[in-house]
């Protein structure tokens, strides 16, 4: 399970591209495409350099009018969803980005 | 001897006459690009892959169809057919010019849609959904309008040219339809070629009305269903969906793998979904409305065309 203070970023595997600021990905493991709207874009992108959870509920309440306890469920899920897939991944707290 | 042909803008120098296909345009003396031979095809024991009927050796995929024929596609440049004894040669060339040329896109990179196509106003208009949504019969219904003309019809085979504007090859010069649309398009079965599956389907022939050299590829439309009454809606589609929609609609897409071009593949669909208009196109899908689906996407498509211009 993540928490607000979990780190994740992309993972490498998965090939992404962009369509009208939309973003489809081919995940070879995974063995599957991944096509994600507008806010999971949003997320995903948000997420190219590593960022705890509670740092992407933060960025994403500065842009849409949603409440709070909403935001946290619906990005939490779709995190989780992300995670499960491999399209991220956690970052363990003191480990080298390289 | 050597028959010369030539079709989703490849051409073909094959031991195997093809009377499905236009003989070749080009000037004599060019090479061709695909050579189709006869011979034997040793099975091989190795390298399954994900399509049972699919075999990876080195830089060639065999493919197997029981009672028919074994062949042997290289490179994207060679398929060695190796018929079966009993095998009627027109199913033989049926497999040749379906699974083994889409296998041979694949090998080329090219991006071969599972899509009709038509040749309006200058530019190519698909039509991509799901089997039985009514794609070659809305294509035949259109080359009733005097300004359209056939591109191709089941597999569109879709090129990028240096600038990555993509670009519609000219399929085989006939039109699979039911025995229904036949007759609504006032035609009817004698003397047409049955298909070989599907007995009531039969094979158009249209070699007055076929684009005789590529189409820039402007709008996708994405056929479907509309239950109420009225008029046939057309809406755009964005972004991801497009993309989503024309990586589905590829033809024999269970082929990527064995071709080694899932990414190139993925990357071609991606482009392509930036470069046209994909539209969802929802109507009644019963004959008595093809007239007004035919105006509807014609005018859409004036429309987006006035509008790109």
């Amino acid at each position: 399970m993540i928490s607000p203070d979990t780190l994740l970023v992309q993972d490498s595997e998965p090939i992404p591209a962009t369509v009208d600021d939309e973003v489809v990905m081919l995940s070879v493991r995974a063995g599957a495409y991944f096509s994600l709207n507008g806010v999971g874009s949003e997320i995903w992108n948000l997420l190219r350099e590593p960022r705890s959870v509670g740092d992407v509920h933060q960025s994403l309440a500065s842009l849409y009018d949603v409440d709070d306890q909403t935001l946290r469920r619906d990005v939490d899920s779709f995190l989780q969803a992300m995670l499960e897939r491999g399209l991220l991944r956690i970052v363990e707290p003191g480990a080298s980005e390289r | 001897m050597t028959f010369c042909y030539e079709v989703h803008g490849l051409a073909l120098a094959s031991e195997l006459a093809l009377p499905e296909l236009e003989p070749r345009r080009r000037p004599a003396g060019t090479g061709a690009d695909v050579h189709i031979v006869l011979g034997r095809v040793t099975e091989s024991a190795s390298a399954a892959t994900s399509v049972p009927y699919l075999a990876s050796v080195d830089d060639s995929v065999q493919v197997t169809i029981q009672g028919i024929a074994r062949y042997q596609v290289t490179a994207g440049r060679t398929v060695l057919v190796d018929p079966h004894p009993d095998a009627d040669f027109s199913h033989v060339r049926l497999f040749l010019l379906g699974s083994v040329i889409g296998l041979v896109c694949h090998q080329r990179g090219l991006l071969p849609l599972h899509a009709s196509a038509i040749e309006f106003a200058g530019q190519a208009l698909a039509f991509i959904g799901q089997q039985g949504q009514g794609k070659s019969t809305l294509a035949a219904h259109c080359l009733q309008h005097a300004a359209a003309r056939l591109v191709a019809d089941d597999i569109l085979v879709v090129s990028f040219d240096a600038e990555g504007r993509p670009w519609a090859q000219p399929g085989m010069p006939s039109v699979k339809l039911w025995r229904d649309a036949l007759t609504a398009l006032g035609k009817t079965v004698d003397g047409l070629r049955p298909d070989w599956l599907r007995a009531d389907k039969f094979h158009l022939p249209v070699h007055e009305d076929i684009a005789k050299s590529s189409v820039p590829l402007r709008c996708v439309y994405v056929l479907g269903d509309n239950d109420q009454s009225g008029a046939a809606s057309i809406e755009p589609v964005g972004g991801a969906a497009a993309a989503a929609m024309l990586i589905a609609n590829t033809y024999r897409v269970e082929y990527l793998d064995a071709a080694a071009q899932r990414h190139h593949h993925f990357e071609s669909s991606t482009r392509l979904a930036r470069s046209v208009s994909v539209r969802a196109l929802n109507r009644r899908r019963d004959l008595s409305q093809i007239a007004a689906t035919v105006a509807a996407v014609l005018d859409d498509a004036r429309q987006s065309l006035e509008a790109a211009h």
